[in-house]
C-alpha cells in the first residue's frame, strides 16, 4: 500500500511542474535556515573536543553582586574561585584559568592579533587537546611560574610559517615564553576551550588577583557522572550562604551556579532572576522563535496542497464512492506530502552544506568549523518530516471530508 | 463593483482566509526588512560627531571592584603613561575613555529627569578625550583643569541628551543630576555624538569627567591616541614598548579605530543583513506561492469566466475582475497588517528607529505588497482573459 502512494505521489508530482517547483523550492530553503540554525546551535552546545567531556562538566563562569541600590554581573575572581569552588565533593577534577583576553604581539615586525588564556595544570587534563607536537605543561609548571606555551597550529602559521614551533620563543603582553606543544584551533564559541597562546596563572605579572572575588577568572569542575550535579550544587549553594561581603553595605546577596555551557548561555541571555527553569525558559525562546519562523512557509505549503488536491477531486470520489474511510484518505495524502518534503530536504540538506561551509568561509565566527555530521543529518530529517506532516494534515483532512457527489464532480472545497 | 467582488471573494471564504494570512504575515516580514533597511541607509549618512581615522585605542588590562575608587598609584601610573604618550612625536592628543566608540563595551542607564524617563549612554572621559575624538563643541565648553576646584562635578551633554532631557539647547549650568553628596552640572553641549558609528540608533549621550585626583570618575581602561597623519604601522611596538617600561605590571593591546569600526560594523550588521536576505526568500516564496494559487483558481472557475465572457464581457473586463480580487484580498490584509504595526509606536518602536523610517517603511511594504499581488495576478488573469467562451462553457 505504502509503495502504491509513493508512486502515486511522484505521479503527480512530474504532472504539474510549477508547483513542483514552487513547493520544493519552499521546502529546501525553510530547511537550509532551520538546518543552519541548528548546526550553529549544535557548535555551541554540543560536547565536541576539546570540551569532549562537558556533557561530564560544570563551570563558573559569572558571579553576581546585588544590593539595595546596585547589582552586578562578572566573571569571578581567583579569589572566589579557591575559597568557594576548590574542593567541593564529588568532583574529580577542578580547573580555574583566566577568560581568554585579546591581545596584540609584534612578531618580526609585523602585528599579531591573537588571544591569550592563563591555566592551571588541570585544564589541560580536563579538556582533551589533540596535541599536534609537544605536549601541555602540568600543575608543575604553573606552581613555578614556569614561562611556557601551548599554541594553535593557526599561530604556528601565522608565526612560524607552519614549521616546529617546539622550543622556539614568542614575546607576548611584554613576557617571553617558550612554546611546549601546539594543537588544533578552536572555534571562539567554545567557551572554555577557546584561545590562540595558553600560558600558566603562575605566569601572571602580578599576585593581586589572588584575593580578588570578581575579576577575569573562570573555573570548571569535572563530576564522574552528570548524577552528582546535583550533589554538586548543593554544597556550592551551602557554600556560598557563608559568603564574606567585603563591602556588606553595598552588597548584601551573591549569586553563582555551576552551568552548564547551555544553562550559561540562558543566564546570559535572560538574567539571574528566572531562577531554576532559566534553560526551560530559553529552549522555549528557541522554540517559539522556530515556529514563527516556520509559519509563512507552512502556509504556503498548505495553500498550495489544497490546490493540487482539488485537481484530484474526481480520483477521491471514486475513492469514497467506493468506500475509502476519511482516515485512508488522510494517511495517503500526508504520505505523499512527507514524500515531497524529504524530497525538499535532500535538496536542502545539500544547499545547507554549501551555505555552511560559505559561512565558515567568510569567518564570521573565527577558528569555527561547522561540520555536518550524523546528529545534523538526523535534526534535519526529522524537521523536514515534522513540516510534512504539519503542512500536509490539514488540506488532507479538508479533503477527506469532501461529499463523494461533489467531488466526483470536480467539487467545491 | 466593488460590493459585487466582495461577494464574491466571501463567498470563497476559506480559501481566501489562506491567501489573507500569507498576505498578512508578508507584509510585517516586508515592513520588517524595508524600516530595518532605510534605518540603516539614513543611519549611515549622518555626521558620527567624532573622527575615527588615525585614532589609536590602548586597552589597559587591570581591575579593582567597580563601586570602589581607583587606587592612587593606578591612577599616578596612568598619568605618568599619558605623558609618555604625549611626550612622543608622533602622538597630537591622547585622552581616557571607559566606553569608547565601537568598542562592544556601552554603559547605559536610565533616569528620570523633569518628570520624564530618559535613556541615556555613558562614558567617563577626561580632558584630552574631546581633542582625540575631535568633538565638536556647539556650546559651553570641555571639562579642563578649571573644573579641580569647582564644587561641582561636570558633565557634557551631546545635543541630543540635552534636547531630551531639558527640551532646549541652552542648558549651560543646568544640574543635571543631585544627591545627598555632590551635584551634577552641566558644562558643555557637543554635536551629536553616535557611538556604535554608523550602527549607532537615535541616543542621548552624556559624558562624565573622571577627577585627576581620582575624587570622582570611574577610571576607563581605555587610552586613546591620536597620531598625526601617515605614522606608519611600525610605531606600534614602539609606543608598547615605552608604555610598557612606565607600567611593567599591565597588559596592553593597541587597536587602531577604523580596524574597530570594520570589525564592529560587521558583528553589527551580519546578522541584519543575513535577516533581509531570509526575509527577502520568504517574500519571494510567497510570491510564487500566490501565482500558484490563482493559476489554479482561475483555471477552476473556467466556466464562470466562459459565462461571463459569453453574456459579453471584453477580455480586459475579465482580467481587471481578477487583478481587483486580488487588490481587493490584500486590501483586507493590508488593513489588518496596518492596525498592528500601528500599534508600535505605543510599544516604543521610536528607540529603534526614526519616526520618518517608519513612515518610509510603511509606505515602502505598502506599495512593495500590493505591486507584488498584482505581479502574482498578471498571468493568471492574462490565461483567464484568453479563455474561448465556448470552449469555457464546454470546460469540465
Amino acid at each position: 500500500m505504502l509503495a502504491n502512494y509513493i508512486k502515486t505521489a511522484l505521479k503527480v508530482l512530474r504532472r504539474r511542474k510549477f508547483f513542483t517547483f514552487i513547493s520544493l523550492f519552499g521546502i529546501s530553503f525553510t530547511l537550509v535556515v532551520l538546518m543552519v540554525a541548528v548546526a550553529m546551535l549544535d557548535n555551541v552546545f554540543s560536547p565536541r573536543q576539546p570540551e569532549s567531556r562537558f556533557d561530564h562538566v560544570l563551570g563558573v563562569h559569572t558571579v553576581g553582586l546585588y544590593g539595595p541600590h546596585f547589582g552586578m554581573t562578572t566573571n569571578p575572581g581567583y579569589g572566589f574561585i579557591n575559597q568557594y569552588v576548590r574542593g567541593l565533593k564529588d568532583v574529580e577534577n577542578m580547573s580555574l584559568f583566566t577568560t581568554s583576553s585579546p591581545l596584540t604581539m609584534y612578531h618580526e615586525g609585523r602585528k599579531i592579533d591573537t588571544h591569550l588564556r592563563r591555566t592551571d595544570g588541570a585544564y589541560w587534563q580536563i579538556l582533551d587537546f589533540k596535541f599536534l607536537e609537544g605536549g601541555p605543561f602540568t600543575e608543575e609548571d604553573n606552581r613555578n611560574a614556569n614561562f611556557v606555551a601551548v599554541i594553535t597550529d593557526e599561530m604556528r602559521r601565522t608565526l612560524f610559517n607552519g614549521q616546529s614551533a617546539l622550543g622556539r620563543t614568542i614575546e607576548l603582553d611584554g613576557q617571553r615564553f617558550r612554546v611546549i606543544g601546539v594543537v588544533p584551533a578552536v572555534a571562539i564559541t567554545r567557551n572554555v576551550g577557546f584561545s590562540e597562546v595558553w600560558a600558566p596563572v603562575g605566569t601572571l605579572k602580578t599576585r593581586e588577583h589572588e584575593k580578588r572575588m570578581i575579576g577575569d577568572f573562570g573555573a570548571i569542575v569535572l563530576a564522574r557522572s552528570p548524577r552528582d550535579f546535583a550533589a554538586i550544587r548543593r554544597e556550592f549553594k551551602e557554600r556560598l550562604a557563608n559568603f564574606v561581603f567585603e563591602d556588606p553595605k553595598n552588597f548584601d546577596r551573591v549569586e553563582a551556579g555551576l552551568d552548564t555551557p547551555f544553562e550559561l548561555v540562558a543566564r546570559n541571555m535572560i538574567g539571574n532572576q528566572y531562577q531554576g527553569n532559566r534553560v526551560l525558559v530559553l529552549q522555549a525562546i528557541l522554540v517559539l522563535m522556530a515556529l514563527l519562523f516556520v509559519t509563512l512557509p507552512t502556509m504556503n505549503l498548505v495553500s498550495i496542497n489544497l490546490s493540487r488536491i482539488l485537481e484530484r477531486a474526481s480520483e477521491i470520489g471514486v475513492r469514497k464512492a467506493f468506500g475509502a474511510s476519511s482516515v485512508t484518505l488522510i494517511g495517503q495524502f500526508v504520505v505523499e506530502n512527507v514524500v515531497l518534503t524529504l524530497i525538499g530536504g535532500a535538496i536542502g540538506f545539500v544547499l545547507s552544506v554549501l551555505a555552511l561551509s560559505a559561512v565558515a568561509r567568510l569567518e564570521i565566527v573565527p577558528f569555527a568549523v561547522f561540520d555536518v555530521n550524523l546528529r545534523i543529518f538526523g535534526y534535519g530529517v526529522l524537521l523536514s518530516a515534522a513540516f510534512g506532516i504539519i503542512s500536509g494534515v490539514y488540506p488532507a483532512w479538508r479533503m477527506s471530508r469532501m461529499q463523494p457527489v461533489n467531488a466526483l464532480r470536480g467539487g467545491v472545497l | 463593483m466593488i460590493r459585487h467582488l466582495l461577494k464574491l471573494v466571501w463567498n470563497r471564504k476559506r480559501a481566501n482566509a489562506l491567501i489573507v494570512a500569507e498576505i498578512f504575515i508578508s507584509f510585517l516580514v516586508v515592513f520588517a526588512v524595508l524600516t530595518g533597511a532605510v534605518t540603516l541607509i539614513t543611519g549611515w549618512r549622518q555626521p558620527l560627531g567624532f573622527s575615527y581615522g588615525d585614532v589609536w585605542d590602548v586597552r589597559m588590562e587591570f581591575d579593582f571592584d567597580a563601586n570602589e575608587k581607583a587606587p592612587p598609584e593606578l591612577l599616578a601610573t596612568v598619568a605618568r603613561m599619558l605623558d609618555e604618550a604625549r611626550g612622543l612625536p608622533q602622538v597630537a592628543a591622547a585622552g581616557i575613555s571607559t566606553t569608547p566608540a565601537y568598542s562592544f563595551s556601552t554603559s547605559e542607564g536610565t533616569r528620570g529627569i523633569n518628570g520624564r524617563e530618559v535613556t541615556m549612554l555613558f562614558d567617563d572621559v577626561d580632558d584630552g578625550f574631546a581633542e582625540v575624538m575631535k568633538l565638536q563643541v556647539l556650546s559651553g565648553r570641555w571639562f579642563s583643569k578649571e573644573d579641580d576646584a569647582a564644587q561641582y562635578r561636570p558633565v557634557v551633554l551631546d545635543r541630543n541628551a540635552a534636547e531630551a532631557i531639558y527640551g532646549s539647547t541652552d542648558v549651560i549650568g543646568r544640574t543635571f543630576e543631585e544627591n545627598e553628596e555632590t551635584t551634577c552640572k552641566v558644562v558643555g553641549v557637543v554635536a551629536p555624538y553616535r557611538k556604535d558609528g554608523e550602527a549607532s540608533l537615535p541616543m542621548n549621550m552624556v559624558f562624565r569627567r573622571i577627577a585627576p585626583d581620582g575624587s570622582y570618575g570611574r577610571l576607563g581602561n581605555h587610552i586613546l591616541l591620536r597620531l598625526h597623519p601617515g605614522t606608519p604601522a611600525d610605531f606600534e611596538p614602539e609606543l608598547v614598548a615605552r608604555l610598557q617600561k612606565v607600567a611593567p605590571a599591565m597588559s596592553f593591546r593597541v587597536r587602531h579605530m577604523d580596524q574597530m569600526r570594520g570589525n564592529f560594523l560587521r558583528t553589527r550588521f551580519s546578522p541584519i543583513v543575513l535577516g533581509g536576505v531570509v526575509g527577502m526568500f520568504l517574500i519571494a516564496m510567497v510570491t510564487l506561492g500566490l501565482t500558484g494559487v490563482l493559476w489554479q483558481t482561475v483555471t477552476r472557475r473556467t466556466r464562470e469566466i466562459g459565462l461571463r465572457r459569453a453574456l459579453g464581457a471584453s477580455g480586459i473586463g475579465v482580467r481587471r475582475q481578477i487583478l481587483l480580487e486580488v487588490a481587493l484580498l490584500a486590501t483586507i490584509a493590508l488593513v489588518a497588517g496596518s492596525a498592528i504595526i500601528l500599534q508600535l509606536p505605543i510599544l516604543g518602536v521610536f528607540t529603534l528607529v526614526t519616526p520618518a523610517a517608519f513612515v518610509t517603511g510603511f509606505a515602502a511594504a505598502l506599495a512593495t505588497i500590493y505591486a507584488l499581488t498584482v505581479v502574482c495576478g498578471l498571468y493568471p488573469s492574462w490565461l483567464a482573459s484568453r479563455l474561448e467562451p465556448a470552449d469555457a462553457l464546454r470546460y469540465e
